[in-house]
């Protein structure tokens, strides 16, 4: 046996793909597939959301959100505003009584969980001037009740948080990957449905007050303290406050809704007792 | 959406870097194969020189550990998804054999030949199961020795 000294000229161990154009295809098949699965997923619990009747999501949740409301039903805000949210209620399709909760910061928000009830932050309160902007926002979250949105929201959260879980496990490098496309089709989405809220809120305000004017007070109120960036506004839940003010306004304009800013009724002064 | 920056930020840097020190390596790994490759090594049980001349055998080993990049990881968790070749790590263990082998070599420059090569090869994870940090080949082997006036010098 004799050696011969010979320098191997291709190296076979290693294949000649191009790593990036590897990276592109899995990428955009990976991208692809979440897309589409969430997309399905969303459309059934769509499907599943709009079958739920008001009183069955009642006695699903009531229990858990009944807690949240037992803090502050000594606040005389509280009874102001539950009177309120009962008398725009009876101008919507809303059946089961909701209920309000006062919620102790400072930041502009208000939302509807489970189970008909409705949260309002302290901060939205004191800032709004005219009961007009107020009844406006809890027109919006009775809207969005009767639109089941929390429900939809609630099941696309657990669908593709779940869905990511079960999938990647603790590779949270990729899941955070796949975020960016889920939250561009949820925001999309929950923008169409922020719009809807507004437009049946104002048919509630103008049952109610027969007047439309100072509905749009929380939006100029947001417009001063937000940020509006031209990604931003893609990616956020709910649209530019700018261009809610735009649709809103054309909305009273092209069905002739009333409007009269020298009806607009002011907010009592409202505060804590202690 | 911050993450998401944060996140392609690695992947460029990871594979900018990453390509640059795997191809230094290549070409430092290529230099030093030409130079010893007059040094037999191979696997065989026996050498290839009469048994007779053999003056002396030793254990030599050589060591390399190398690292993925976060570009390699990335690919490599996609990659885990659907399956396939992972032709990312395959680089990277490509050249953590052939610089363990080289080091042995290197070890061992004046022996006859060497024989009877092994390769050990370890995952070193960062402690997260699921990632690979870094890899380590390890290779041994015997080098044999004859009388001065037939070795052969690497």
């Amino acid at each position: 046996m004799e050696y011969k000294a010979k320098q191997i000229e291709t190296n076979h161990n290693v294949s000649k793909e191009s790593p990036v154009k590897e990276f592109v295809i899995l990428m955009l098949s990976v991208t692809a597939i979440a897309i589409t699965i969430f997309l399905l997923l969303g459309l059934a619990v769509d499907e599943v959301v709009d079958r739920l009747p008001q009183d069955i999501e009642q006695s699903f949740f009531s229990s858990s959100s009944e807690e949240l409301l037992n803090e502050n039903q000594a606040d005389p805000r509280t009874e102001f505003v539950q009177n309120l949210l009962s008398e725009l209620q009876s101008c919507s399709d809303v059946s089961i009584p909701l209920k309000l909760g006062i919620l102790e910061t400072e930041e502009l928000n208000a939302m509807a969980l489970p189970g008909g009830v409705i949260l309002v932050n302290s901060g939205l309160i004191d800032k709004l001037k005219s009961e007009n902007g107020l009844a406006f926002v809890l027109a919006h979250e009775i809207s969005h009740f009767k639109n089941r949105d929390h429900l939809r929201k609630l099941g696309r959260g657990i669908v593709l948080g779940g869905l990511a879980a079960i999938l990647l496990g603790s590779n949270s490098q990729l899941s955070s990957v796949l975020m960016p496309a889920s939250t561009y089709d949820d925001a999309q989405y929950s923008q169409e449905r922020e719009s809807l809220a507004d437009e049946e809120a104002l048919n509630i305000v103008s049952c109610h007050y027969n007047n439309t004017a100072g509905s749009v007070e929380l939006f100029q109120l947001l417009k001063l303290t937000q940020a509006s960036g031209f990604v931003s506004h893609y990616l956020a839940s709910h649209p530019d406050p700018s261009k809610r003010i735009a649709d809103i306004e054309s909305l009273i304009k092209n069905q002739l809704m009333p409007f009269n800013p020298a009806q607009i009724r002011l907010l009592p002064d409202l505060k804590k007792s202690n | 959406m911050e993450q998401l920056i944060i996140i392609a930020a690695l992947i460029v840097v990871g594979y900018t870097f990453g390509r640059y020190a795997e191809a230094k390596h290549y070409r430092s790994i290529k230099a030093r194969e030409i130079k010893l490759i007059s040094l037999p090594c191979t696997s065989n049980k026996h050498p290839m020189c009469p048994e007779a001349n053999i003056t002396d055998c030793r254990l030599i080993t050589g060591n390399a550990v190398i690292s993925v990049d976060y570009f390699k990881q990335f690919v490599a968790g996609l990659r885990g998804l659907f399956g396939g070749r992972l032709t990312t790590y395959e680089s990277l263990l490509d050249r953590a054999r052939r610089e363990a082998i080289l080091r042995m070599k290197e070890s061992a420059t004046d022996a006859r030949e060497i024989i009877n090569l092994r390769l050990e090869t370890f995952s070193v994870s960062k402690g997260n199961q699921s990632n690979i940090g870094s890899v380590e080949v390890f290779a041994y082997a015997t080098a044999v020795y004859i009388k001065e006036e037939h070795s052969q010098i690497g």
